[in-house]
């Protein structure tokens, strides 16, 4: 689990209890890891989400050791359910990430889920996928009524400001 | 038969003690010695050394706690009697730098605080050498310090 | 650590090879020619010590902090404790099964100190706090003594034979033969390199019967040392695998590296030990 605040009190919990226990818990994750090797972006509870960012991009880093290493290809063994994403976790995600240092993911918070429970959810991907962009880029409202009072309130203060100076 | 007997008892006392001295423990491992705690007797005495069908077992610890550590005088049932003790070493792991030993170790003494037996073998804390006067019969049938 | 320094000073053996020239000239003064004397060649000096062998780089293990949330700025305070006390007291490099003899101070024995021979079973506790557990059988009585390393009433902590074993915590001694903690009061060191490896000693216990301090053949263990064999059958061996958990080492979470870490600390420490 994240420390999001540096306040916020663990009382020496470092992970989030999922499943029936810790088996049960990495099974879980471990299919939301291959779900997200195999979409790049993908849609879960935020809970869970955040839990698997941590192993998502750990992956990464194991497989940056190169498809010769032994430990990184147990890992990739375990951690891809299904065995043809080992390929494109070596030959795709690793050598997009070979100038990154860490930070391979993005978490988003999106709306709770309306229809059951109300729970909280998130959208994770990894970075530089061919997807759409999730954040959509900024209206240009320069030109709105508002703004161009503002802008011409602004230049008015400007020259008097400048004439004043001049005048003394 | 009952020289026979008797032989078999010994032989099955030492052995086991040799063997396994918590074979016939009923205390957990890491107490210290309280009530119902089976101890070994380590001086030469006649007593604790002559093999009996039950082990020697504390029965009352003389002090306020009630949990007996290095030093205290505790009561024993022993062959069917009621005899008093000092405790010479524990199991139980005490502060940092004292020994710690394999069994519950104890040596008899009479009511005035004499030692019955006349050697101790078996290495006692050094830690009892502080209460000097309280051991000094003790201290001097020792023959081991740790 | 000072005495590290020292064995460094020692280390530089120089090998003085003589040329054959000196043979020579005794055979020419033999056939009878009063030969001039001629002085004997200069020793040609061939410094045989390869400057890639350096000496072992061991980092005493609680110098490295445990993982958790203290603030590093303890232990950092702490290692200028520790480097303060290793520079008054030699404390050698040791592992779990070397056989070690310490002195310490005692005010009610006799010559005011106290001596205690046995081999090494356990390292816990880091930083200032951390003891090692010397065990022993004396007179059939199974001894053991928790030392803690920083302790100022420790006069010398002396290394009678350096080796490794097959396990990093040997408490399972307390339950094998009392043959395997018996070790002579009166033992002589062993001489051991400081370039080398440290041996390894793959000896094998032999258990007493069951009843143990803990059930060691449980997988959480990890235990190499012990001739399971001759005390449990196979049956047993299977009913303890049911206690295993192999998903434990593929959980990235659970992994502490020390590396960047250690070197760190060593390049710390060597330079205070060297101020």
């Amino acid at each position: 689990m994240r420390l999001s605040l540096a306040a916020w009190i663990s009382h020496g919990r470092v992970h989030r209890r999922f499943g029936l226990g810790p088996r049960s818990r990495l099974d879980l994750l471990r299919n939301l890891v291959t779900g997200l090797v195999r979409h790049e972006r993908i849609e879960a509870p935020w809970a869970r989400a955040d839990e698997m960012q941590f192993y998502a991009e750990r992956l990464i880093d194991y497989a940056k050791m190169g498809d010769t290493e032994e430990k990184a290809m147990r890992m990739a063994d375990f951690w891809l359910t299904e065995k043809d994403l080992i390929h494109k976790l070596f030959k795709v995600l690793a050598p997009r990430f070979q100038s990154h240092d860490g930070n391979y993911t993005r978490l988003l918070q999106i709306p709770n889920r309306d229809n059951l429970d109300r729970a909280k959810r998130a959208v994770i991907e990894y970075k530089g996928n061919p997807l759409p962009p999730l954040k959509l880029p900024r209206r240009d409202n320069e030109k709105t009524l508002l703004n161009q009072l503002l802008k011409g309130y602004r230049e008015d203060l400007l020259r008097a400001r400048e004439s004043a100076g001049t005048g003394v | 038969m009952a020289l026979l007997n008797r032989q078999l008892g010994w032989f099955l006392t030492h052995v086991s003690r040799a063997v396994n001295q918590r074979n016939f423990s009923i205390t957990g491992v890491c107490n210290a010695i309280q009530k119902q705690t089976c101890v070994r007797v380590i001086d030469n005495s006649p007593i604790g050394n002559t093999p009996y069908h039950r082990p020697p077992k504390c029965i009352h610890v003389y002090n306020k706690t009630g949990v007996g550590k290095v030093g205290d005088k505790i009561l024993l049932a022993i062959k069917g009697e009621k005899r008093k003790a000092i405790i010479v070493g524990h199991k139980m792991p005490g502060p940092a730098m004292t020994p710690r030993f394999d069994s519950n170790n104890v040596v008899l003494i009479e009511d005035n605080g004499n030692p019955i037996g006349t050697r101790i073998k078996v290495p006692i804390p050094s830690l009892l050498r502080k209460r000097e006067g309280e051991f000094s019969k003790l201290l001097a049938i020792a023959q081991n310090f740790v | 650590m000072a005495a590290a320094c020292r064995r460094l000073l020692e280390l530089p053996r120089v090998n003085v090879v003589l040329t054959g020239a000196c043979s020579i000239v005794c055979l020419n003064a033999k056939d009878g020619e009063p030969a001039q004397f001629k002085p004997p060649p200069k020793p040609v000096i061939v410094d045989k010590l390869n400057p890639e062998v350096m000496e072992r780089r061991f980092l005493s293990p609680e110098f490295i902090p445990p993982r958790q949330r203290t603030s590093p700025f303890k232990f950092f305070i702490e290692r200028r404790d520790m480097i303060q006390r290793r520079k008054v007291l030699n404390i050698p490099e040791f592992y779990v099964g070397s056989i070690l003899s310490v002195t310490t101070a005692d005010p009610y024995a006799g010559g005011k100190k106290s001596k205690f021979v046995g081999i090494c079973i356990q390292r816990p506790g880091k930083g200032l706090s951390a003891t090692f557990v010397l065990r022993n059988v004396i007179e059939g009585q199974g001894v053991e003594i928790r030392y803690e390393l920083y302790n100022p009433l420790i006069q010398e902590i002396k290394v009678l034979k350096l080796e490794k074993r097959l396990d990093d915590d040997l408490t399972y001694v307390r339950d094998a033969l009392p043959e395997y903690s018996t070790v002579d009061v009166n033992m002589m060191p062993v001489p051991y390199s400081l370039t080398d490896e440290v041996p390894v000693n793959k000896l094998k216990v032999i258990m007493k019967p069951k009843p143990w301090l803990k059930r060691w053949e449980r997988p959480r263990f990890k235990i190499q040392g012990i001739r399971f064999d001759l005390c449990l059958t196979e049956e047993n061996m299977e009913k303890a695998k049911k206690w295993d958990m192999p998903w434990i080492e593929f959980d990235m979470l659970k992994e502490y590296d020390t590396s960047e870490l250690e070197k760190r600390i060593w390049e710390e420490v060597n330079r205070e030990l060297k101020k």
